[in-house]
């Protein structure tokens, strides 16, 4: 009896992995080996508890993600689901590949209650096609000791007036002591960071690209007076940022060149590493006048239609609520990218999980902060509260504003004359 | 059958050829004549020239031709001087010499990937090693990679930098093919080195002159990678050469009807230039070549 017992254990083990396991695939664009390694451990968690279902990881760079999607869908090669971003699954959804997510939204904010702003740039057309699984907000990073030095107050700014003065007196001191700190690290290459940087300027005046019609709305007083602020302060940042990425500010903010930056809290991992742990954050400052706000890049995942046919989904819907469980969470946003990948739900953003991760914990007011900037948070395109003009991806993809500030801080054009340029290449990408 | 033979030899390659030459150039045209958003939409609405008259309107397109023709003509300028000075340089059989040919390689072993990232951080204004130097000469801070007047010359440097080595290896075998008899003959009637390098050296290195050029228009108008890696075409689209406008219009834009368009330009640029080269430039050995039959 007892081997017979045995026997029949053994052969549901095995049925169950060779007849009746549920094989799903995703694509990701994490190409680093740590952030893969952060994905399979929570693959081989949700597998320990599922045995059921397979999953299986495939990673596509950010830079083919567009085309190897479009082609797969062209093709009808789509894995499962994929982690994208608002654009890349507007792109999806036009492509009409994707399915519907409501259902998964609710579960999880039932669960774990969603930070509603996470969830604007995935509806369209009043239903939801991603779900957020992390956030990547921006706020102002500073290096306390060089605000202590040149300003005496470990203090940062709160309002466009302190930020703008607080950067003059620090570049200018030090630039006297023959060592110049720049006050300020802003870019004006032509690339996301720097159009990450500049909205983020824009927040604070509220700027709104269309309104709830889809409407363009770019071309405003406010906007006019965020491009001027940004000039203006772009005077006590690095010469030579017309030039730079990521790497650039990243290494001249490490380096000590620059006092404070408006960016992702993704740098103190490397302080971290460096036992360095002069670094800290505050909200973005905002004029007097003016709001509080920020950029936020929530990332989710959309399921394609494939797996409806497949009979993936609910093998793909429980892992999606598995990777929103806060523990599980933590690992993709604490452990994979600590201050860059930021929980979009209250309860892994309270979660003990996140909070006792070693990075985490060491820049704790950091991580409140940027936290606190979760709720502020609007990418453009989608401030009216969901996605109104789908051709926000082209014009992110062209890098519209990174051009217009270009033509700004090399004195090719005016701000009213960029600004105008700016709205007028956003038409031709709407129109068409 | 044996005269069918050498055919039968030859059909994979004109296959090969037909699928990665020829019918991307033909989807290339078809799509220019097309509102084509991706590339590969079903059925997408034809809508004759209007990506060609957009094009034409757009300055920075326009630019783009002219940034292309000023990108090949510095970098020709400079492929071609420099390989052969370091080539007349090296050309001499002894064991110092024979060590600098070998590093001299170095640069053209390297991906233009490490080139360009090697390259951003030494440029970059704050804590690059070249700008440091500069400063401990008590000179000014250059914003190499940030200026709308220098980044291009400096770009066309980097660019030329990574082919001398190349273009010298050529030269030096080119110059190790003149028979040493002639320089000794020549010396024996009296010529000084001045003539014996314009009578002797630069006739019988003709051909190779001819070909590096060739090679050297070929890939400086077609560069991409270094300027995409570094600018990204900027800043205010001073170094936007058409390579770097029909990607951004492709990949980043999404308008892959124009970039068409723009790429078909760009190869009818290519072609009718490389033409005039081979007409004008041709050494005149070259364009009478006869095949003997045996």
């Amino acid at each position: 009896m007892k081997k017979l017992t045995v026997f029949l254990i053994v052969l549901m083990v095995f049925s169950i992995f060779v007849f009746g396991r549920t094989t799903i695939v995703f694509w990701h664009h994490e190409s680093p080996a740590h952030r893969v390694a952060a994905f399979q451990k929570v693959i081989n968690m949700f597998q320990k508890e599922n045995p059921d279902i397979k999953v299986i990881q495939q990673v596509v760079p950010w830079g083919d993600a567009w085309t190897k999607t479009l082609a797969a869908i062209e093709a009808g090669t789509t894995p499962d689901f994929q982690f994208s971003i608002p654009e890349l699954t507007i792109t999806a959804y036009e492509a009409n590949a994707i399915i519907p997510v409501d259902d998964i939204i609710k579960e999880i904010d039932s669960k774990y209650q969603y930070v509603k702003s996470q969830l604007a740039p995935y509806k369209i057309e009043g239903k939801y096609w991603g779900v957020p699984i992390w956030t990547m907000p921006m706020v102002l990073i500073y290096r306390p000791s060089i605000l202590e030095k040149y300003l005496g107050t470990k203090e940062p700014p709160k309002t466009w007036n302190e930020l703008l003065l607080d950067a003059q007196k620090i570049t200018l001191l030090s630039e006297k002591e023959g060592n110049t700190i720049y006050g300020i690290g802003l870019t004006a290459g032509n690339n996301l960071c720097t159009q990450e940087q500049v909205y983020t300027v824009m927040t604070n005046l509220g700027v709104k690209f269309f309104d709830e019609n889809g409407n363009l709305t770019f071309n405003t007083p406010e906007t006019l007076r965020a491009v001027e602020f940004y000039k203006d302060l772009y005077r006590f940042s690095p010469p030579g940022s017309t030039g730079w990425a990521w790497g650039e500010i990243e290494m001249n903010f490490s380096a000590g060149k620059i006092a404070m930056m408006p960016y992702f809290g993704g740098l103190q991992k490397r302080f971290y590493d460096l036992e360095n742990y002069d670094l800290d954050a505050v909200i973005q400052p905002y004029p007097i006048d003016g709001v509080k706000g920020n950029l936020i890049y929530p990332n989710d995942v959309h399921i394609f239609k494939s797996a409806v046919k497949k009979g993936h989904l609910d093998a793909v819907k429980k892992f999606l609520v598995f990777l929103m469980r806060p523990d599980v969470n933590a690992i993709l946003t604490a452990q994979m990218e600590p201050g860059s990948f930021v929980p979009v739900t209250k309860a892994a953003q309270e979660s003990e999980y996140y909070w006792n991760d070693p990075v985490i914990k060491t820049f704790k007011h950091m991580n409140e902060v940027i936290i606190e900037a979760t709720n502020y948070g609007t990418l453009y395109g989608f401030e009216t509260g969901s996605a109104v003009n789908l051709a926000i991806g082209s014009i992110s993809g062209a890098n519209v504003l990174a051009e217009m500030i270009q033509n700004v801080v090399t004195g090719k054009m005016s701000v009213k004359e960029a600004v105008n340029w700016a709205e007028e290449k956003m038409k031709s990408f709407i129109k068409k | 059958m044996k005269k069918y033979k050498g055919v039968i030899f030859i059909i994979p390659v004109i296959i090969l050829v037909l699928f990665v030459v020829f019918f991307p150039i033909i989807t290339m045209l078809s799509n220019s004549f097309k509102d084509v958003k991706f590339g590969f939409e079903k059925n997408p609405a034809f809508i004759g020239f209007k990506n060609y008259s957009e094009l034409f309107k757009d300055p920075v397109f326009i630019g783009s031709i002219g940034k292309s023709f000023l990108w090949t003509a510095e970098n020709l300028l400079i492929q071609l001087s420099v390989p052969l000075f370091l080539a007349l340089l090296l050309n001499k059989d002894k064991k110092f010499y024979r060590f600098i040919r070998s590093i001299v390689l170095i640069p053209w072993i390297l991906p233009m990937v490490v080139v360009s990232i090697v390259w951003r951080w030494l440029l970059e204004p704050n804590i690059g090693y070249i700008n440091y130097l500069i400063k401990s000469l008590h000179l000014p801070g250059v914003n190499f990679l940030g200026s709308t007047s220098l980044t291009f010359h400096i770009l066309v440097l980097i660019n030329s930098w990574h082919f001398i080595p190349f273009g010298t290896i050529l030269m030096l075998a080119a110059l190790s093919t003149i028979p040493t008899a002639l320089y000794d003959a020549a010396k024996v009637d009296g010529a000084n080195s001045w003539q014996r390098l314009i009578h002797i050296t630069f006739p019988l290195i003709g051909k190779i002159v001819w070909f590096i050029g060739l090679l050297a228009f070929m890939w400086s108008f077609n560069t991409f990678d270094l300027i995409w890696l570094t600018t990204q075409g900027g800043p205010a689209n001073s170094t936007m050469t058409m390579p770097t406008y029909i990607y951004k219009l492709a990949f980043k834009s999404y308008e892959a009807g124009k970039a068409s368009a723009a790429a078909l330009i760009s190869t009818l640029i290519l072609i009718t230039v490389a033409v005039i080269y081979f007409m004008i430039f041709t050494p005149r050995e070259q364009r009478g070549i006869k095949i003997v039959k045996s």
